[in-house]
């Protein structure tokens, strides 16, 4: 889970570490300023600086335009809903910081820098120190507080199970050290055990409607996973894949063989029938599809009856009239084939259905070669 | 990896999956000794009798030396610390979305201890002549996979199945198949394995699974580029097409993560300057093992 700023900076201030004093507001009419302050659109991504949607304020009347000009704007897509406005600080100098997990070392790791500002990660410009997760953070610089600050950060990573912790820049006033930003990841896996997160909604501005559609089919139900990934991609070939490494080489596979994949998304597990008609059901509710292939491998436990006999569901409910290709197998793999096979019969569905005789790979050209086709 | 001196102990094993894996793993004729479930300590699981804690399982059994873990994830930190301290050598983690903070701590002290810890969200790992350890196939339980000299190394636990099958398609059989789990944190790499492979007089030739995100798959371009490993490597990259995206997602697997660097094409580039032969399509793995056996 992304955090946006301003929550990120709650976390950062619960560990000690000093951010500008600031309020969030989310109309222009909120605003009551008594001296410059800075206005930063509670987006969750990079770039919002080159996006325009960080500025100064020096007054009432110009944060109110800078404030209602945010409002206007659109962020990946989606509205800009919530401004942080802080007080501006008397900048002497800034630096970078990054708290992440590494996998040269297997460990986590500090970036740091002498320079902060939006341009450190194209200079380059930083040092890599890895540390042990089981010991006190390295020493990285001679400047007591600035090290005081760094101990902290490492603290909160740790504390909050962070799987990035970036403070963009540290800024340096005549008062000491303040966390300028906060970019923080919170590791999904470890949500579990943290009280502290249970009331924060993420900010799923950054998906299209029907990628937020395609997250909510696991909320009420953890059986399998179906659709927690779900990204739009525009052509014209609609993909269900099934599992992980499965649905990046079948993606691959498509790509390569010239077909425009209308979007990626996979389930894995053992989900329900009723989670998977609802993964096809939006799927399938992509404009201009020309085809559709369903993808994945031998399946060790997965129920191939159930999980297919819930694509088919949806299939002879909308009856598609393009070509649908599925390859599969596993467990009840010959009494789902048979039954796919009477139920696109009986509704005059184009479908090709492969078993493991067929690579994965090679099925993913076959879809491509009818949407061409046709 | 596996012997014939390998002998299991199944951490969860009352549960659904591990009580269904366990079945085949015997089956697989891997030795079974025993499992442990904290509070049904004397229970009977496929007429293996259930502890406690892993110390009371080593007490019964001394001669257990590999752990396989069928644990709620948020409960893996603990009861592989607990395998760990009891003695066991080995490791196998099974249970997905292990937190990365639990994941590197038990790496580390793993590396401390001189222990391995395969996983998390393995599959498992199966030797065609021992059997398996895990919810991975066995030749006879899964026609995907028969006997032979291919050793696989894969991320994805279901395309080391899929690979398998096209390779036994080929009439390449395998010696020994590791899923190492595709998290961002893994116990056992690539060149881990490949440092066993060295070794295994039944193995020939390595195919590798691998994915965008991480920098697992360079490290092994640069063990062949060192010769530390000798034998011919055959990869498949996943991932290309999460180039065009354009955002910051996980694809799949907690590790594949889009980012500017690790890309699928940046990896395929650097393992082929290295010598390993990279097939485009997946279904192209056995005419690169055929031709790199010649």
């Amino acid at each position: 889970m992304k955090l946006v700023e301003y929550r990120g900076k709650e976390l950062l201030t619960k560990s000690g570490i000093r951010v500008p004093a600031g309020v969030v507001i989310t109309n222009s009419q909120e605003l009551n300023i008594t001296g410059p302050v800075m206005l930063k659109a509670q987006v969750v991504g990079g770039k919002r600086k080159k996006q325009g949607l960080i500025a100064k304020a020096e007054n009432q009347e110009a944060a109110e335009t800078i404030a209602k000009e945010f409002f206007s704007k659109t962020y990946n897509n989606a509205p800009v809903t919530s401004i942080l406005v802080e007080d501006a600080l008397d900048v002497q100098a800034e630096y970078f910081l990054s708290v992440l997990y590494d996998t040269d070392t297997r460990g986590p790791m500090i970036v740091f820098s002498e320079e902060g500002g939006i341009d450190i990660e194209e200079t380059g410009n930083v040092t890599k120190h890895p540390f042990s997760i089981s010991e006190d953070p390295p020493t990285i610089t001679e400047n007591k507080e600035l090290q005081e600050l760094i101990t902290k950060a490492v603290d909160c990573f740790k504390e909050n199970d962070c799987i990035q912790l970036e403070i963009n820049p540290i800024i340096k006033t005549a008062e000491g050290l303040y966390a300028g930003d906060a970019k923080i990841t919170i590791d999904d896996a470890s949500l579990k055990r943290h009280d502290a997160f249970k009331d924060i909604q993420e900010d799923t501005s950054f998906l299209t409607d029907l990628e937020r559609e395609a997250r909510k089919i696991d909320e009420h139900d953890h059986r399998g996973v179906a659709g927690k990934t779900f990204v739009e991609m525009n052509g014209d070939l609609a993909v269900i894949a099934i599992g992980g490494g499965a649905s990046l080489t079948s993606m691959d596979a498509i790509v390569q063989a010239g077909g425009k994949p209308a979007n990626y998304t996979e389930f894995s597990g053992n989900p329900p029938r009723e989670k998977v008609a609802r993964l096809t059901e939006l799927t399938l509710s992509q404009k201009n599809l020309k085809g559709c292939i369903v993808v994945g491998g031998k399946a060790n436990f997965t129920d191939v009856y159930e999980t297919l006999g819930g694509f088919m569901d949806v299939i002879v409910e909308k009856k598609p009239d393009y070509p649908i290709v599925i390859r599969r197998a596993g467990p009840r793999d010959k009494e789902a084939f048979a039954m796919l096979r009477e139920r696109a019969d009986k509704h005059n569905i184009d479908l090709t259905l492969y078993g493991e005789e067929m690579p994965m790979s090679k099925a993913a050209h076959i879809i491509v070669e009818k949407v061409s086709g046709c | 990896m596996l012997t014939k001196e390998t002998v299991v102990l199944v951490q969860g094993m009352t549960g659904k999956e591990g009580t269904r894996a366990s079945e085949l793993m015997i089956e697989s004729g891997i030795t079974l000794s025993a499992g442990v479930t904290p509070g049904k300590g004397g229970q009977e699981v496929h007429g293996k009798p259930i502890f406690n804690s892993v110390q009371e399982a080593k007490e019964h059994d001394p001669a257990i030396n590999t752990s396989v873990l069928y644990v709620p994830p948020l409960f893996v930190y603990g009861a592989a610390m607990e395998a760990m301290d009891a003695g066991i050598e080995l490791l196998i983690i099974i249970s997905e979305n292990v937190p990365v903070q639990d994941t590197a701590k038990l790496i580390e002290h793993a590396r401390t201890n001189g222990k391995r810890v395969i996983g998390p969200a393995s599959i498992g790992i199966m030797n065609t002549a021992l059997g398996k350890i895990g919810s991975i196939g066995f030749p006879g339980q899964n026609e995907a996979y028969s006997k032979g000299n291919i050793g696989i190394i894969s991320k994805s636990g279901g395309m080391s199945g899929e690979t398998a099958n096209i390779l036994t398609q080929a009439g390449l059989g395998q010696s020994t198949v590791v899923g190492i789990g595709g998290d961002m944190l893994i116990g056992t790499t690539f060149t881990d394995v490949l440092d066993y492979f060295e070794q295994d007089e039944g193995t020939a030739a390595v195919v590798m699974f691998g994915e965008f995100g991480g920098r697992y798959e360079q490290h092994v371009a640069q063990h062949v580029h060192e010769k530390k490993f000798t034998k011919p490597v055959i990869a498949f990259i996943g991932g290309q097409f999460a180039e065009t995206l354009n955002r910051s997602l996980a694809l799949g697997h907690a590790g594949a993560i889009v980012d500017k660097e690790n890309t699928a094409n940046a990896k395929k580039r650097i393992l082929q300057d290295a010598g390993v032969l990279v097939a485009d399509y997946h279904y192209q793995i056995p005419e690169l093992v055929q031709e790199a056996l010649q």
